[in-house]
């Protein structure tokens, strides 16, 4: 079993690109907000069938999560399971109704570690 | 109403396969003509220490980690890749063999997406994923789960995914008789085909084979402890149970007039089918086999056909000390005063797919009628002397083949026969 948190995310991010594990490493040790953005958005369009053209750390603040980059319901429950096991938190199903944009992702996930600290 | 006064006759357009003696029709039809066999020593267990020392694994494919991420597909193969993590293993084979089956009717996948079709589908779920899930249940004490532990686990996967993935609306429903799961399925595809209720139906049959769904059996004492590719020998005297095997079989069947107007060329017609049950063990054949005949009777009752112009039957028989003794006196009973034609079981060599079985089998003796052979039960060297009665060829012939009986049998005493016939063009 993986015991230190980066051996679990390690673990977890197991045959995703290498750039989503260096993201994650890179947060661990910086704090920087923007690295968190790029992990969470890299795990996003891992899962999506048509991943978006540009760079991820190049979305704008307004692409619509389910109308422009084809996220479902689904979809959503998979990136906060990722989440949750990544950063030991537990997110309530009612928390995820007002995410449309990528915005809100970045917003919500930013408060909700930052809550857990 | 014989099976010529149906309004719309079923037949057979396209064959796909993922098993143990090849991945695809040309390769499972060269290993049944030269009779190689699928086993291979495998022991489901790290340390090696399972008494299960043989299984006919499926070859190229590596599904065996617990991350899709690290799952390895052969290049040839396309798998949408949004589907992975809801597929289990068998549901990968399945996509995979249903992609050939298409393509082996003249047919795009886009053909599929409408309302005259029908998926009918039949697998024991996944006790591997579903394991992986029920431990992190515990291990969060509750609190976390993987959204996708329901449809890539639990009986009904290929279900959920496969009428997604190719967008299939005439109907989508699952088989769950154990060993006749797919037979189960070829026989209601019959159904909804000669009553007008599809045009089309996509038949699935798969399996995982891996620890969690094989070593179960070994605590039944069902499964064979040999240890080497002959493990597996129908009718023989020394058989000590089966061998496990998995994969996926996929058979396209649609009324004769869809595949006319298509210029399509049917592998064989399906002329009728019969069920029965034994009503007798919950795991063990009623050993007189006196169900599983009725299962043949209503088969040939259905088709409207003589027994005695049956070119040969293939069984079900397992290698397993009382299922093949039951299916012997079942026959014999079917047959009585009319010559017995030959019995052939192919799982010497492709080993025992469980919900599988039945549609792959049916592949193989639509494979075997169209090509002019019959294979042989290989491995075969002492027949038991309670079956010596029947006529058991052990080598593939070359031979024309009008009609073939196909029967599969379950737990819960479970049973079902289906005819094949060569198609009328």
């Amino acid at each position: 079993m993986s015991s230190s948190p980066a051996d679990k995310a390690a673990d977890r991010l197991r045959g995703h690109p290498p750039e989503t594990l260096a993201a994650y490493r890179a947060y661990e040790q910086t704090r920087q907000p923007a690295y968190l953005d790029e992990l969470v958005l890299r795990i996003l369009v891992f899962l999506l069938p048509e991943p978006p053209e540009q760079p991820v750390t190049e979305l704008p603040d307004s692409t619509r999560l389910r109308e422009d980059l084809g996220v479902d319901s689904i979809t959503i429950a998979e990136l906060v399971f990722m989440l949750e096991d990544l950063f030991d938190l537990t997110i309530q199903n009612e928390e995820l109704v007002d995410l449309a944009t990528v915005a809100d992702l970045r917003r919500f996930i930013r408060q909700k570690i930052s809550e857990s600290k | 109403m014989s099976s010529f006064d149906w309004p719309h006759r079923p037949v057979i357009t396209g064959l796909g396969f993922i098993s143990s003696i090849g991945n695809d029709a040309s390769a499972v039809l060269e290993a049944l003509r030269t009779q190689q066999s699928g086993i291979a020593p495998h022991t489901f267990m790290p340390d090696g220490q399972s008494q299960i020392k043989v299984a006919g694994m499926v070859k190229e494919f590596d599904l065996s980690s617990d991350t899709w991420t690290l799952w390895q597909i052969p290049e040839r193969f396309k798998v949408r890749r949004e589907f992975l993590r809801s597929l289990p293993p068998h549901g990968i084979y399945a996509v995979c063999a249903a992609d050939q089956a298409i393509a082996d009717a003249g047919l795009d996948p886009a053909d599929l997406a409408n309302d005259e079709t029908a998926l009918f589908a039949a697998s024991a779920g996944s006790p591997f994923m579903m394991g992986q899930h029920v431990r992190l249940l515990y291990e969060t004490r509750g609190r976390r789960g993987n959204p996708m532990g329901v449809v890539n686990s639990i009986s009904g996967t290929l279900n959920f995914n496969l009428g997604a993935y190719y967008h299939i609306r005439g109907a989508n429903l699952g088989f769950v008789s154990a060993c006749t799961s797919s037979s189960h399925a070829v026989g209601h595809a019959i159904d909804a085909i000669r009553l007008g209720r599809a045009r089309r139906v996509m038949v699935v049959g798969a399996e995982d084979c891996n620890a969690e769904s094989v070593l179960p059996f070994a605590a039944m004492r069902a499964l064979s402890q040999g240890g080497d590719a002959t493990a597996s020998r129908p009718w023989d005297k020394r058989r000590d149970g089966f061998v496990a095997t998995g994969g996926a079989a996929v058979l396209i069947i649609e009324s004769a007039e869809a595949a006319a107007e298509r210029g399509a060329t049917p592998y064989a017609e399906l002329l009728g089918w019969g069920q029965s049950a034994d009503g007798y063990s919950i795991a063990a054949p009623e050993p007189e086999g006196q169900y599983l005949c009725r299962a043949m009777e209503r088969a040939v009752e259905d088709a409207q056909i003589a027994r005695e112009d049956i070119s040969w039957l293939h069984a079900h028989a397992t290698s397993t000390p009382t299922g093949d003794l039951a299916e012997a006196k079942a026959i014999r009973k079917f047959f009585g005063d009319t010559p017995c034609p030959p019995v052939v079981s192919t799982k010497g060599q492709s080993d025992h797919g469980l919900s599988m079985a039945g549609a792959f089998e049916v592949g193989l003796c639509a494979l075997s009628m169209r090509h002019g052979f019959r294979p042989g039960n290989a491995n075969l060297q002492e027949p038991d002397p309670e079956v010596e009665s029947l006529h058991l060829p052990t080598a593939p012939t070359a031979t024309k083949s009008r009609y073939i009986l196909k029967n599969n049998c379950g737990f819960g005493g479970s049973n079902v026969s289906l005819l094949l016939g060569t198609p009328v063009l």
